[in-house]
């Protein structure tokens, strides 16, 4: 019984702690106005600026808060390259405007590049008779056959011997 | 950059400070033109892309990895605008918890009337819609995590540019320390590890990185105090090595 109201004290003092420390954090990164890492570069972590003062109001172990401090002072925020950025604003637009699946975009398909699709082929433009493209494809066939069967021809037949 | 307005009280979504002002959630008008209209998800998408890749990067510690994720979230994320529901709750600082306890989808709010109780005073820059991509982005990681089969091998503190000699910004103390400090939460379980790169670089609240790993708000303040106390430990131990006068 003692031992049960023992761990139900711990956990409720390990609480409170947290509840601390996390308000303490909160009021770190509320007195840099949300700039956070690297408002002031090169200052000791250990020493806390004007506006982390009203931090050191909150009652939290002096071992966290400095450990609070050092990680909110030198954490770093890497932005990704102007480039790389541009692209996949280009990428979402082309989504947003339907001629890209978002999901078949996130899953990596590759689709064919709208303009040059357009250009090399203009009978498969959306509205082309659906004739010209089967006669198209008969052709193709029937030159395909044509050839295969020249081929033969010519293999099967022997080589004429010059004197 | 608090953003009052006035309509009908308790909708989800919606949260009332003690001044009786009630907030709407952060980016309520940016997801409702990028719904109404997909070419506008680019508001959101410029507002975001740094802390996603962000984020990616700490996961990851590698650039084409983190750019790969980055990419991957968005578009997933705007192909599921539609089924994404603000959620009022989400910045709640005074939901009871269970310490530690994951806590269900069921037990969130959705749709319905929120009451006046729930709502209590938040950052006027409290968002459903960052927890949500976050959520995503985690996903993704995942994803990518299982598809690449490897651990991320880079050290945090490089990934996070602390080691970098020609950054003049630091000096050789704090940049030590910070080494220090970051090689600690490196080795923190990841959650833990998670809940210090939300906190500290995204600067989000326990109850936002609660939504984002599935956690009640009170767990995250229990990771992160224990987070800090490891990171605590290891910067004394590091300083006592150089009180002795060896390396640590």
């Amino acid at each position: 019984m003692r031992g049960a109201i023992g761990e139900a004290l711990r956990i409720d003092l390990l609480r409170v702690d947290a509840l601390r420390t996390d308000a303490y954090v909160e009021a770190l990164i509320a007195g840099t106005g949300g700039t956070g890492a690297g408002a002031e570069p090169g200052r000791r972590a250990s020493q806390p600026t004007a506006e982390e003062r009203p931090a050191a109001t909150i009652e939290v172990d002096p071992e966290i808060a400095e450990a609070a401090r050092l990680l909110h002072a030198t954490a770093w925020r890497p932005h990704p390259s102007f480039r790389f950025e541009e692209r996949v604003a280009a990428r979402l637009a082309a989504a947003a405007r339907g001629r890209l699946s978002a999901e078949d975009a996130a899953a990596g398909t590759i689709v064919a590049f709208p303009a040059a699709a357009a250009a090399v082929v203009p009978a498969m433009r959306p509205g082309a008779p659906l004739a010209g493209i089967v006669s198209a494809a008969i052709a193709s066939a029937a030159l395909s056959i044509g050839a295969a069967a020249v081929l033969a021809w010519r293999r099967g037949r022997p080589r004429r011997r010059v004197a | 950059m608090a953003r009052p307005a006035f309509g009908i009280l308790g909708r989800v979504g919606e949260r009332r400070s003690p001044d009786g002002v009630v907030r709407l959630d952060a980016d309520r008008r940016l997801v409702e033109e990028a719904r109404s209209d997909p070419a506008r998800f680019e508001a959101l998408y410029r507002k975001y892309v740094a802390q996603v890749y962000a984020f990616a990067l700490y996961e990851l510690r590698d650039h084409h990895e983190a750019e790969d994720v980055t990419e991957r979230t968005f578009m997933l994320a705007l192909a599921g605008l539609p089924r994404f529901e603000e959620r009022g709750a989400v910045p709640h600082a005074g939901r009871p918890d269970a310490g530690g306890a994951t806590r269900g989808a069921a037990a969130r709010p959705r749709g319905g009337t929120a009451s006046v109780d729930d709502a209590v005073p938040d950052p006027a820059d409290a968002s459903s819609f960052r927890p949500w991509l976050f959520r995503i982005a985690r996903n993704v990681v995942a994803g990518q995590r299982r598809t690449s089969r490897r651990r991320p091998t880079a050290p945090l503190e490089l990934a996070a540019g602390i080691a970098d000699p020609l950054d003049v910004a630091y000096d050789a103390e704090l940049r030590d320390e910070a080494r220090t400090a970051w090689s600690a939460v490196d080795r923190l379980p990841d959650d833990r590890r998670r809940a210090v790169v939300l906190r500290f670089v995204e600067e989000m609240s326990a109850a936002e990185i609660g939504e984002v790993l599935d956690r009640s708000e009170g767990a995250v303040r229990v990771l992160l105090h224990r987070a800090l106390r490891a990171v605590a430990a290891d910067l004394r131990r590091d300083e006592s090595g150089r009180r002795d006068g060896g390396t640590p």
